[in-house]
């Protein structure tokens, strides 16, 4: 895979020797320091907000919404935190936390027939080819879909793995369990979506255009 | 499947690899379906997210509105400050923000900005609550305010707390909102029309109009849907749900049988608001029509 790092929601890599440098921040914050909560929450909402497009999709109208309430969750439980990764990479935790949550809600919205809005997705995202690009989209569409249909365990893994990159250690210290654990629900995740691109018309309309 | 427990993928996909392990990763993934199908996932969203130019504003946006409510709560002098404003923010965190057409505030200026809606359930109790990891799918319960006129939601908050928080335009709003996405339509319709009556030059009012219109609407109500949308639209101000009401208009005139106005409508939109989610259904109904 060739795809360039800047691609990714940078992360700080896990280091116990480079002091985190926005933990001072963010123990200040937890004090209730205002100055400190308004650079927090300018340093991370970038972060955050790129993590929940990529769980509601790029043009999503609720993306900043739900990036808010995803600050607001952060801020609410900056005390808990205890420094077991960078901020930054707690801050995109909780904000891929709160957009799973507000998907689901959004799905069940239109089950009831309640006019939600779309569940979003990514109409300018670039791709080898306008084939290669709708491909893209409607993989993301079938992962997310997925993503709605997990039990949260499994999903919240399975997000973490394929939408932020995270490694089995990361996603086990995230989810507080074992990396077996977190290999399990892959596993399973894996298979599950397997099967779901498998069983995905368009998707596989799409998939003979490009052998054709 | 096979399960594969390499890692090299992500190393590789973080530009951490080195130019030995990326060779190895790509004979790896000639016999590992497992990673090539993590590859070519990871790819496809590596691709969206990416930084936009507004998002400095936006996220100045959130960070202001966020400050708001924190010099909010610590007028709140009740309790100390610390622990106060941990309450207030697991509250609001719990409860929510503003979905859909719904979108709380966003066009607000100058008007202190809205405790966010719900899009969660709250938890019963507010003190200890909990991030958002493990929310729950339950009603709505636990968030009460003090809503003079208006009915209150179940709530397990002691009575005495409830008074605390004055009524404004901005807690009518969060409160209708939570009606409506617990589907409490009736609630909900009452709620926004309350809010219309008792703060009628207020964004919120005007924001409800979309809510309050889509609510309307699908129960049936087109014409007095169309009246709320047409009432956003009209309104002076920035209209920052304004493919929201267009997409909402016409689907009150398609109901009303208003064909010319409809085709009109769905022109509009695509016209103004080329980007926005509603442009495939635009361009669908505009066939129809023609």
């Amino acid at each position: 895979m060739a795809k360039p790092a800047h691609f990714m929601i940078s992360v700080d890599p896990p280091s116990r020797r480079t002091p985190d440098p926005l933990g001072a921040l963010a123990e200040r914050a937890t004090d209730g320091d205002d100055e400190a909560i308004h650079t927090l929450v300018m340093e991370l909402g970038g972060p955050m907000l790129r993590t929940v497009r990529k769980v509601l999709g790029s043009h999503h109208p609720d993306a900043e919404d739900v990036t808010q309430e995803a600050v607001l969750g952060l801020l609410a439980s900056l005390h808990r935190f205890r420094g077991e990764c960078t901020v930054t990479r707690y801050g995109i935790q909780v904000a891929l936390r709160t957009a799973l949550h507000a998907r689901r809600h959004l799905r069940a919205r239109q089950r009831v027939g309640d006019h939600a809005g779309p569940l979003g997705d990514d109409f300018d995202t670039k791709g080898d080819s306008p084939l290669d690009a709708a491909i893209s989209r409607e993989r993301r569409r079938v992962v997310r879909t997925l993503l709605d249909q997990l039990p949260e365990p499994t999903a919240e893994a399975l997000a973490q793995h394929f939408m932020l990159g995270f490694t089995v250690e990361e996603i086990a210290s995230a989810l507080e369990v074992s990396p077996n654990t977190v290999w399990s629900r892959l596993k399973l995740g894996k298979r599950a979506l397997k099967d779901a691109l498998a069983r995905d018309l368009r998707l596989t309309e799409l998939l003979k255009g490009r052998t054709t | 499947m096979s399960e594969c427990r390499s890692e090299l993928v992500q190393k590789v996909r973080r530009g951490l690899a080195s130019e030995q392990e990326r060779q190895a990763f790509e004979a790896h993934l000639q016999a590992c379906e497992s990673c090539r199908l993590t590859t070519s996932i990871a790819s496809d969203f590596d691709e969206v997210g990416m930084a936009d130019s507004s998002d400095a504003a936006r996220v100045a946006q959130i960070a202001s509105r966020v400050r708001h409510l924190h010099q909010r709560s610590t007028a709140w002098r009740r309790r100390p400050a610390r622990r106060a404003w941990r309450v207030t923010l697991a509250a609001l965190a719990l409860g929510g923000t503003a979905a859909g057409a719904g979108m709380l505030w966003s066009s607000v200026g100058s008007p202190p900005p809205a405790p966010p809606s719900p899009t969660s359930p709250a938890r019963p109790d507010l003190v200890t609550a909990d991030p958002p990891r493990s929310a729950s799918t339950s009603a709505m319960g636990s968030v009460k305010e003090a809503d003079a006129g208006a009915e209150s939601e179940t709530s397990k908050v002691p009575p005495r707390q409830a008074t605390e928080v004055p009524v404004t335009a901005a807690s009518m709003y969060r409160l209708a909102n939570e009606a409506r996405r617990s589907g409490q339509t009736t609630r909900a319709v009452a709620r926004y029309q309350e809010l219309q009556r008792r703060f009628p030059g207020s964004a919120e009012s005007a924001l409800s109009c979309v809510s309050l219109g889509g609510l309307l609407l699908d129960r049936g109500s087109a014409s007095a849907a169309l009246q709320q949308f047409d009432h956003y639209l009209e309104r002076g101000g920035k209209k920052r749900l304004a493919a929201e009401a267009l997409y909402g208009r016409g689907r009150a005139l398609r109901a009303l049988g208003r064909t010319r106005e409809e085709a009109q409508n769905w022109q509009r939109l695509q016209d103004w608001y080329p980007d926005s989610p509603y442009r495939g259904e635009a361009a669908r109904r505009l066939q129809e029509l023609h």
